[in-house]
């Protein structure tokens, strides 16, 4: 037999390779730019899918700004593999003059981001971020976008579906009770995602910071690990997992599947910030969606979690260009431009003196922020972590989820890998 | 002459590697310039790491169970799609497309295909009046399909190679062995697999290579969960490094890999060029 060139049509591998490549790339970044009046472009790197709200309202400021100043500004939007691609960027000294700094502004990235304190805005911040992105002299590095906040998020169909009120979720056994309900509905009571790495970790996180007495979070921050604290924050997990409270395609099911069990209300509850309910809005614009603070463990009461959000940008210290960037970084603290950006994620804004529209998650707000009485805890990595943690988080988390690692397994892991990091620092 | 081929490969390819090395000696965190000399801790940690022998372990099954389906299906369609015909051209074009394919696109191919909610898999099934299965949430259902979608992707390879030995041996050969009584299974086993062996090498040592050090389809299908279930070592190092800010850590794990697939490479070469030898 002969293999002729008439075999595999060279049209049919050219054609394929080429859709294949465009396809890959499409998926993965999107670049916006202008035309620069005279001046070079700025280099922005934001994380952020390309066909986002974000994006959206992102690309219209920059867009304005432009036209307004002239300045051309390069927009590289990046879903996943942000963080890699960032750290890479980094290592090899090929630093964009902004960046997302996507809730790592002071740990992780402070030591390659300008000073903002003196900025004009900064003394608007809200002091909610304080403990996430200012040091101990005070100092910030980024602009926040949003306040990120976090707490129980509910599909209203659902929980009416199974004659749940969110208002009373007030203790955990409140919980388990609405949970069982909706598992006797038909309904999924909790949706998360194991394919993508982040949903599980929340979950611990949201839950460690209340689990952890004050004594035990400064032990963890001088540097003592408290591995029964972090077993009983696990344990919890591990019983939701054996109520089977979680979704049975946790393993393949993506973040873009919660929003969709949100939206259709074929899930009840979820253990992810706003924006996961502004994703599901896009799907669903109708759908009644919120969120209410998590039931107390050790504290006394309900509370939510909040912080810096993916919508933070800080600019690098080394820039060539400075002034020209911490010029658009004041650009997007002009209230209309920094409210724009809060209500794209559906967050609160980061600036105490911005208001918002929240759309249809305005009750949430309401309720629960906007008078100032529950109280905002910190995200616990961000501040009783080692940097770099994360990650293991989201694995121990994981493997109780998936019953592919035992509890004290999991405590094991988080421990030895807390150690390892803070001996680093 | 010879100068331009060289620095190139000491650029891409020695400067990496020994620079490669030198990090896994140390604690670097993969993005600042905080390094330090951590001597051989990198590799004692290895040797106790339950994660790292969980990802060695399905390094191992990736590599010898694709290698091995694809041997025996990429063997099997060559000997079925060998010779003319516009069928069997057609045929040997389709099997052979996804290896032109991105393991991306084709691992985002086959997750919609298994995916729990909205998988055209289960669609068949509920339609069949079962249950839906949640294909991806065991750890040994998660290997199987990546080893299965991996297998599909780069059985063409090995069909290709086949197809090429076939080639190469003579009709008077396949002739004067059906003279000698020699037909169907026993002329396949003594003599056309054995003028196989050049194209059998090859076939195994391409498979395996690539089957060591599978990534992208785990990093799409399952992203390397549930847990650590279905790890490489390839995935371990790529989340070690960035997740987990331990750069020197992952390096390790990378000499290590190297290490693998070189001694396994060295070991079948040589093993194949005896056995050509003593046949």
């Amino acid at each position: 037999m002969k293999l002729s060139p008439s075999t595999i049509s060279r049209r049919a591998i050219l054609a394929t390779a080429a859709t294949t490549s465009l396809m890959a790339s499409a998926a993965c970044s999107r670049s916006t730019a202008g035309d620069s009046a005279g001046g070079k472009a700025l280099q922005m790197f934001v994380n952020m899918g390309a066909d986002t709200p974000q994006a959206a309202a992102m690309n219209k400021i920059v867009a304005s700004y432009q036209q307004e100043t002239g300045q051309a500004i390069q927009v590289t939007a990046v879903s996943t593999g942000f963080e890699n691609q960032m750290k890479v960027r980094l290592a090899s000294k090929d630093i964009p003059d902004l960046f997302s700094t996507h809730g790592w502004s002071l740990l992780r990235y402070s030591s390659f981001l300008e000073r903002l304190t003196d900025r004009s805005w900064a003394a608007d911040v809200n002091p909610q971020l304080d403990s996430s992105m200012r040091d101990a002299n005070g100092d910030i590095y980024a602009f926040p976008g949003e306040t990120n906040v976090a707490g129980v998020l509910y599909s209203q169909k659902a929980l009416a579906a199974a004659g749940v009120d969110a208002a009373q979720l007030t203790s955990w056994e409140a919980f388990g009770t609405a949970a069982d309900a909706l598992l006797a509905a038909g309904i999924t009571p909790i949706s998360c995602s194991g394919k993508d790495q982040g949903p599980a970790g929340h979950i611990a996180d949201h839950l460690a910071i209340d689990t952890f007495t004050d004594e035990q979070l400064q032990a963890m921050k001088d540097g003592t690990f408290q591995a029964d604290a972090y077993d009983e924050v696990l344990t919890r997990v591990a019983q939701w997992r054996d109520g089977r409270w979680f979704n049975p395609d946790y393993a393949s099911a993506s973040q873009d599947d919660m929003a969709h069990a949100l939206a259709d209300g074929t899930a009840g509850f979820a253990f992810l910030g706003t924006s996961l309910l502004s994703q599901a809005l896009t799907y669903a614009p109708a759908a009644a969606l919120g969120f209410c603070p998590l039931p107390p463990t050790h504290g006394t009461e309900p509370y939510l979690v909040g912080g810096e959000g993916n919508l933070a940008f800080g600019v690098s210290k080394t820039s060539t260009q400075k002034e020209a960037a911490l010029a658009f970084l004041d650009h997007l603290a002009k209230p209309e431009n920094a409210a724009a950006l809060a209500e794209s994620t559906g967050s609160a804004p980061g600036l105490s003196s911005v208001q918002v529209d929240f759309g249809s998650l305005a009750s949430s707000y309401e309720a629960y922020v906007t008078p100032g009485k529950v109280p905002v805890k910190p995200y616990f990595d961000r501040v009783y972590l080692p940097n770099g943690a994360w990650d293991t988080v989201v694995a121990t988390t994981d493997s109780v989820i998936s019953g592919q690692g035992s509890v004290e397994d999991a405590v094991t892991q988080m421990q030895r890998q807390y150690e390892t990091l803070y001996g680093q620092q | 002459m010879y100068v331009p081929a060289l620095l190139l490969f000491g650029v891409f390819i020695v400067y990496p590697l020994v620079r490669g090395v030198g990090i896994a000696f140390t604690n670097w965190d993969g993005y600042t310039d905080n390094e330090s000399f951590v001597g051989w801790a990198n590799f004692r940690q290895l040797l106790t790491d339950s994660v790292f022998h969980t990802a060695l372990r399905n390094t191992l099954v990736y590599g010898f169970g694709c290698t091995l389906l694809q041997q025996v299906i990429g063997l099997a369609l060559a000997i079925a799609l060998d010779g003319g015909g516009r069928a069997k051209s057609v045929a040997r074009a389709v099997i052979y497309l996804p290896v032109l394919v991105s393991p991306v696109v084709m691992g985002m191919m086959y997750y919609f295909l298994v995916q729990y909610d909205r998988g055209a898999l289960n669609d068949v099934v509920t339609g069949l009046g079962f249950d839906r299965v949640a294909w991806l949430s065991s750890s040994t259902g998660a290997v199987v399909i990546i080893v299965a979608v991996n297998t599909l992707q780069f059985v063409g390879t090995s069909m290709i190679i086949y197809l090429a030995g076939l080639q190469s041996i003579g009709t008077e050969i396949n002739e004067a062995a059906e003279i000698d009584g020699a037909r169907g299974w026993k002329l396949l086993r003594l003599v056309t697999i054995p003028l196989l062996k050049p194209a059998i090498v090859s076939s195994v040592i391409i498979n395996l290579i690539g089957g060591l050090k599978l990534f992208d389809v785990i990093q799409v299908l399952t992203g390397g969960g549930p847990g650590y279930a279905t790890q490489s070592v390839s995935t371990l190092i790529g989340r070690t490094y960035f997740g987990q800010q331990a750069a020197g850590y992952a390096s390790a794990m990378g000499v290590a890999l190297f290490v693998l697939i070189a001694a396994v490479s060295v070991v079948l070469i040589m093993r194949m060029e005896r056995s050509g030898r003593t046949s």
